[in-house]
């Protein structure tokens, strides 16, 4: 989805944002949430979760005029990134990793691959983009996970 | 013998006056369906999980009690056996709701399905090991309960589950990783939606 595209969707839900929205639009509304904000949307027994849903996708595009990035690393939840030997055991969750932090802990503790749920590489997004042959996109590094044994590979 | 299991006190009993113990649990929990825990990838050490993951696109729900004895009728009991007694784990949980998503979400999947649940003792212990105690992890937590009195006080109308754990091989497992900050950051991304953008 385009900037445009939400902006479109979201122009026509503030149109009609005296009124109750119906279930498609909540299903449009918890959409836009998150390709914009980046957020699942939780629906909450407030009375106008919708709505405040909508003036927040509203704000975001109108001031920042951006869409959320596909992230290429995923932890799995409950997993965090917390180890003494990397930045300085600083934790890291979904919530503040970003992909480069996954992509430097990858390459130093390949064989932690089993706490992500999606882990690629920028070099294998690359390659995909060009409609080369799908490849596994939680294959450990070839080699040094293979030799300890474990199973690391899994599909999403 | 490498096998053969010891099951000898090894500390005296005491009671740690500096940091002494609390009783209740705080509001707030988390339940897990115990198929959606991927246990490949969690590390058990003694009697503390320190890695605790689920399995790809899933994660935990939070529970929320209301009232100054959030939990109450939470135990843990023993069980004698033939040749090795072991534990029962109860927990009981109040959902003050009611309506068709209350049944089909909630109470439907809570009388069929397997649980570990992981709750927050009001007493944390001095490093902070003994906050997250969870229960259901081997044998899972099954409903034996499930009560929707019209007239009762305390429910309002409500739901009063209780899920226990029978046959459970140790006393209490705790979760706990590296260090207090670090077990709650993984307590909360276990409730948090799996999202596959950022900012």
């Amino acid at each position: 989805m385009t900037v445009e595209e939400a902006k479109g969707l979201i122009y026509d839900l503030r149109g009609r944002f005296a009124s109750p929205y119906n279930q498609s639009d909540k299903r449009t509304i918890e959409h836009l949430y998150e390709e914009v904000l980046g957020k699942v949307f939780r629906p909450t027994s407030c009375q106008n979760c919708y709505h405040d849903a909508v003036v927040e996708i509203y704000h975001h595009l109108t001031h920042f005029n951006t869409m959320a990035q596909q992230r290429r690393f995923l932890l799995k939840a409950g997993a965090i990134i917390n180890s003494p030997k990397f930045d300085k055991g600083k934790i890291y969750s979904n919530a503040n990793m970003t992909d480069d932090i996954a992509e430097r802990y990858l390459d130093m503790f390949p064989e932690q691959i089993h706490l992500f749920q999606r882990a690629e590489k920028a070099a294998e997004t690359a390659a995909e983009s060009k409609e080369t042959p799908k490849v596994d996109k939680l294959s450990p590094k070839k080699g040094k996970t293979a030799q300890k044994g474990r199973k690391t590979a899994k599909t999403e | 013998m490498s096998n053969l299991c010891e099951t000898l006190i090894k500390q005296a009993i005491t009671a740690d006056c500096e940091n002494p113990i609390v009783r209740g649990l705080e509001p707030d929990g988390v339940i897990i369906n115990r198929g959606d825990i991927d246990f490949a990838s969690c590390t058990v050490t003694g009697n503390i999980i320190s890695s605790l993951v689920l399995k790809t696109a899933k994660n935990g729900y939070p529970v929320y009690q209301m009232g100054s004895a959030p939990f109450t009728g939470t135990t843990v009991s023993l069980t004698t056996g033939t040749y090795k007694n072991k534990f029962q784990n109860q927990v009981v949980i109040a959902v003050l709701d009611n309506g068709p998503d209350v049944a089909e979400k909630i109470i439907d999947g809570l009388a069929n399905g397997s649980f570990v649940v992981i709750l927050r003792n009001r007493h944390k212990g001095t490093d902070g090991k003994a906050e997250y105690q969870v229960f259901g992890y081997y044998q899972g937590l099954v409903a034996t309960a499930i009560e929707n009195d019209k007239y009762s006080e305390d429910l309002d109308g409500g739901w009063l589950v209780t899920l226990q754990e029978s046959n459970a091989p140790k006393s209490a497992m705790f979760f706990f990783v590296n260090s207090s900050a670090a077990t709650e950051t993984a307590y909360n991304s276990l409730i948090e939606p799996n999202t596959s953008v950022q900012h």
